[in-house]
């Protein structure tokens, strides 16, 4: 029933947090479209990665609502929203470090792709070994699309830091979401590593059909691929817009910059 | 798609070892080497059965799920005291031995199974110490509940338990619990659990219900403390709640921690060596909790991952090196 044009795919209303006395994020509205790549910037401190643990049910909203594709996902677990749909990267790094790495994918996968029960798994049927095989494919698959190829069998704790937040995407594309929240990713990482995650996310957004929500320091890489961006500062929405905009926003200086003296 | 070639010739061979191994057991006791103290020896073996299914299960718990756990004991005793009630239930109705011994242990399993939910969905809600406190807590309950229900005995021995279990059908179950709680850590159960061990916010970013996952390993090695349980039961034929007290969960937890955390070779090998240790040297055995926490001490120490660490024992790979073709053993993933 939902129209693609006129359904987004993420839609948050009014949607805020308060911690005690703290308003961590208030009245925070924004509508995604399919396949689109938004940005959320922001002074340290500013309720990004707030909004990102609302959204995937890390946090309980005090305020508002979030719908994706027009179903309403508040109040839900974040196993719920993940299977919904919505998945996510942290911004320190959080991978099953002791595991391997295509193990990390396909525990990201499993939980939608693999049926087999329990009896399955201890008289090894049929159907394990056709569903393991899939998921072993089909992880595979993914890593390649970040990139990974060959370090299947590593530890995930030992990939360097830029392999692990790839391998953090390639985790997250595991959920078959439709939308995907990344936090940071190229945090840490230098300017050649940069350009490859560039162009791992445009691919992403391309091959997947995917909208992407993404939190970002780095802003050469901001305004590079992001269609929209939205600014918080304290909390609060201070601006909405294209990358021009933004860039030329009063507001948004004097919240990074600082007021001149008057 | 079948089973790969590599893995049916793999589990062939891991069969046959085990029949090997059996043989090996069957000629030692009935060549009666050991001459009047072969029923003594079986004795032990048969105690190291029993112990390394409560010592693996308990490693599903610590090992795989990575949360602490004291007591176990009151699984074990749950099943211990189900499965007598049971058997002594059901004697006499001309079931034959085996069968009513597997009745037993299956009931006893499932009587742990369900406390093992029971007491997960609200103590898992924990981490860390505050798990292990609430654990302890249970298994005293049990005990003390034990000590006062009419059907065990009101605190008595509870004696008269049908002999049913001796060490060749002990051995057998004891390779059956063991083989499918190795198939379940090798599956995507066992995946999604080490998961939630790593990293329990990212397993739930994953889509992965994570209480779910927890209470269900909790309640699968609850089933096996209390299949091990029963075959205790039915082999000692007589016991009393205080047995499992305290110190056998933490005769339990050290031999895990001892064998490696994570290894279900450790587990096996850890609890075959360490139950029948007070046995060999029974001169000795008040000092054995002495003998564990000084062993324990010397492991934390030197080897803090345990003995085996996560290194899982493979005949398959062991026959390959033999032969010469093997790539080296590979590390860390399990």
């Amino acid at each position: 029933m939902s129209n693609e044009k006129t359904t987004p795919v993420l839609k948050a209303q009014h949607l805020g947090i308060q911690f005690g006395g703290l308003k961590a994020v208030d009245d925070f509205n924004m509508e995604i479209g399919q396949s689109e790549l938004v940005g959320l910037i922001g002074p340290n401190g500013a309720g990004k990665t707030t909004v990102f643990n609302l959204i995937t049910g890390v946090y309980k909203p005090t305020e508002g609502s979030f719908y994706l594709n027009g179903e309403k996902m508040n109040g839900k677990k974040t196993h719920q929203i993940v299977e919904a749909g919505i998945a996510r990267t942290f911004q320190n790094i959080r991978l099953f470090k002791k595991m391997t790495v295509i193990d990390n994918v396909k525990v990201a996968m499993q939980e939608k792709k693999s049926t087999y029960r329990m009896a399955d798994a201890v008289f090894r049927t049929k159907k394990y070994w056709a569903e393991e095989a899939e998921l072993t494919k089909r992880a595979k698959e993914l890593l390649e699309v970040v990139h990974l190829s060959g370090k299947e069998d590593l530890l995930a704790a030992n990939l360097p830091y830029g392999q692990q937040r790839r391998l953090e995407i390639a985790r997250a594309l595991a959920t078959d979401m439709k939308l995907l929240l990344l936090d940071e990713p190229a945090a840490g990482m230098n300017p050649t590593e940069t350009e490859e995650l560039l162009e791992i996310i445009n691919y992403i957004r391309d091959e997947f059909k995917v909208s992407v929500l993404l939190i970002e320091h780095d802003m050469s890489l901001v305004m590079k691929i992001c269609q929209r961006i939205q600014v918080l500062d304290f909390g609060t929405t201070i601006a909405a817009g294209t990358p021009e905009e933004i860039a030329n926003n009063p507001k948004v200086i004097e919240a990074y910059l600082g007021k001149e003296d008057e | 798609m079948k089973m790969p070639k590599k893995m049916k010739l793999s589990y062939l061979l891991n069969f046959l070892g085990l029949v090997l191994l059996f043989s090996i057991f069957v000629l030692m006791f009935e060549s009666k080497i050991f001459g009047t103290s072969t029923t003594y020896i079986k004795g032990i073996f048969t105690t190291a059965c029993y112990t390394i299914i409560m010592v693996t299960s308990l490693n599903l718990v610590v090992g795989c799920m990575g949360e602490f756990s004291l007591g176990h004991a009151g699984f074990v005793s749950v099943g211990a005291y189900f499965s007598a009630i049971t058997s002594n239930a059901l004697a006499g109705r001309g079931i034959p031995d085996l069968l009513l011994l597997i009745i037993a242990l299956i009931a006893g399993g499932l009587a742990a199974g369900l406390t093992g939910i029971l007491v997960g969905i609200p103590a898992l809600r924990l981490r860390g110490d505050y798990l292990a406190i609430v654990t302890v807590a249970f298994a005293e309950i049990i005990r003390v509940a034990f000590c006062n229900f009419e059907i065990t005995g009101g605190g008595k021995t509870m004696s008269g338990i049908a002999k049913l279990a001796d060490f060749y059908w002990a051995f057998w179950i004891m390779v059956i619990c063991v083989t499918v709680m190795f198939m379940y850590v090798r599956s995507r159960y066992g995946r999604t659990v080490k998961s939630i061990r790593e990293d329990y916010i990212a397993a739930a970013a994953s889509g992965i219900n994570v209480t779910y996952y927890k209470v269900l390993t909790f309640a699968v090695a609850a089933f096996f403390a209390g299949v091990g349980g029963g075959l205790y039961a039915h082999y000692m034929t007589a016991m009393i709640p205080t047995n499992f007290n305290f110190n056998y969960s933490a005769e339990l937890l050290s031999e895990v921690i001892i064998g490696g955390t994570g290894s279900l070779t450790g587990s096996v090998i850890g609890a075959a060596f360490l139950s029948s240790l007070p046995e060999l040297m029974r001169q000795f055995s008040t000092y054995r909790m002495l003998a564990y926490s000084i062993v324990l001490v010397l492991v934390m120490i030197f080897r803090p991952g345990g003995i085996f660490g996560t290194w899982e024992f493979s005949l398959t790979r062991l026959l390959e090196r033999v032969a010469g073709k093997a790539p080296k053993a590979q590390k860390g993933g399990e």
